[in-house]
């Protein structure tokens, strides 16, 4: 049980003794991601291979599932027109499949395959690539001074007020601007922290458990519970506060 | 089976272990800080699960209370209530890491 919470880290390049800058690269996070990577590549594949008017089986998971994201993406966004609700679909859908099956990766009971959500690098940099994302397309959709201007607090854009009014309604930007640079920076850290703690926190109860049992049997109430479970709903969480950041930050 | 040489090597060093200086010696300031941190990571972890527990059983009793009025929105309503059960335990995830890390990183 004392590995817990250890990763394999690859402090050079392989088969030199050139270190690796930055501190070193966790070298299993990496290579599942590209299994997740290769999965979801090779089921679209298989979904998307023959298109028939009657769909297949594939066809019908895939088309159904993608009508459930083109209903959620709509919803939330509420862009007057189709195909600007629809450059979000691609983001949207693969983020969850991403998460979802990196999720469900650690499921088989390998050394080799670990959750890549369960490392902070993974969620974190996902996190950092919606509020990216968001604040992009808040500057698109509203332009820079409005955006930037909307992190000054309410009482700045005061256009009747006069005198002492005004100069306080300035002033109150000295305490409302480093409270909502905060709140953006809070935004990276909740998501990103969120997903890493369920998915972590799941794989050392089944790690706790396999332990106390001497291995003896596969603890499936748990994987079913803490992987599949809880790996479905934090990834629809997941992609669906993506969303909702995108939506507030363009409306 | 020992022969007896070696059994009362393994005695005296046993028994050498019980001297004075040893046993004042054995804590070292290490030792206070996992024992802090093992301590820490504990109430960390039942102070923490205080809030999401009670607000989860909260949204799980209205949404209770919601099917029970209108069932055919059972569906809908499931999928919103786990939605918002799982933002609102985001505080006491935040309190498991800070274990986490209390138990992995501190008091190794």
């Amino acid at each position: 049980m004392e590995h817990i919470g250890e990763r394999l880290i690859w402090n050079y390049f392989p088969f030199t003794n050139i270190p690796i800058p930055g501190g070193g690269v966790n070298v299993l996070t990496i290579f599942n991601t590209l299994v997740v990577m290769a999965l979801l590549w090779g089921m679209m594949w298989l979904g998307v291979r023959k298109l028939t008017r009657v769909p297949g089986r594939a066809q019908v998971i895939l088309e159904s599932f993608v009508g459930l994201f083109d209903g959620l993406v709509t919803s939330s966004l509420e862009y007057p027109t189709r195909d600007q609700n629809r450059k979000f679909l691609p983001l949207i859908a693969s983020l969850f499949m991403f998460v979802c099956l990196g999720n469900f990766i650690g499921f088989l009971p390998t050394h080799y395959f670990e959750e890549p959500t369960a490392d902070i690098n993974c969620t974190m940099s996902l996190g950092m690539m919606a509020i990216a994302i968001a604040i992009y397309c808040g500057v698109k959709a509203k332009g820079a001074g409005e955006f930037f201007g909307e992190l000054l607090g309410p009482m700045w854009h005061q256009e009747d007020a006069t005198g002492f009014a005004k100069l306080a309604g300035k002033a109150s930007a000295l305490f409302f601007f480093p409270l909502n640079v905060i709140g953006e920076v809070a935004k990276v850290i909740s998501i990103s922290f969120r997903l890493f703690g369920n998915i972590i926190g799941g794989a050392i109860i089944i790690v706790v458990v396999s332990t106390l049992t001497y291995n003896t049997f596969l603890p499936i109430g748990l994987d079913l519970f803490f992987v599949f479970f809880v790996g479905t709903v934090q990834a629809f969480v997941f992609t669906m506060l993506t969303l909702t950041y995108i939506a507030v930050a363009i409306k | 089976m020992m022969d007896p040489a070696t059994l009362l090597a393994v005695l005296e060093t046993t028994l050498s272990q019980a001297d004075a200086d040893v046993v004042e010696s054995a804590i070292t300031g290490k030792d206070l800080i996992k024992a802090g941190a093992l301590m820490g990571a504990g109430i960390c972890m039942g102070f923490g699960a205080i809030g999401p527990g009670i607000g989860e059983g909260f949204a799980a009793g209205k949404a209770c209370e919601a099917i029970g009025r209108a069932p055919e929105e059972a569906g809908l309503l499931t999928r919103t209530m786990l939605i918002g059960q799982a933002v609102s335990e985001s505080t006491g995830i935040y309190s498991l890491v800070v274990a986490l890390l209390m138990l992995f990183v501190v008091g190794v």
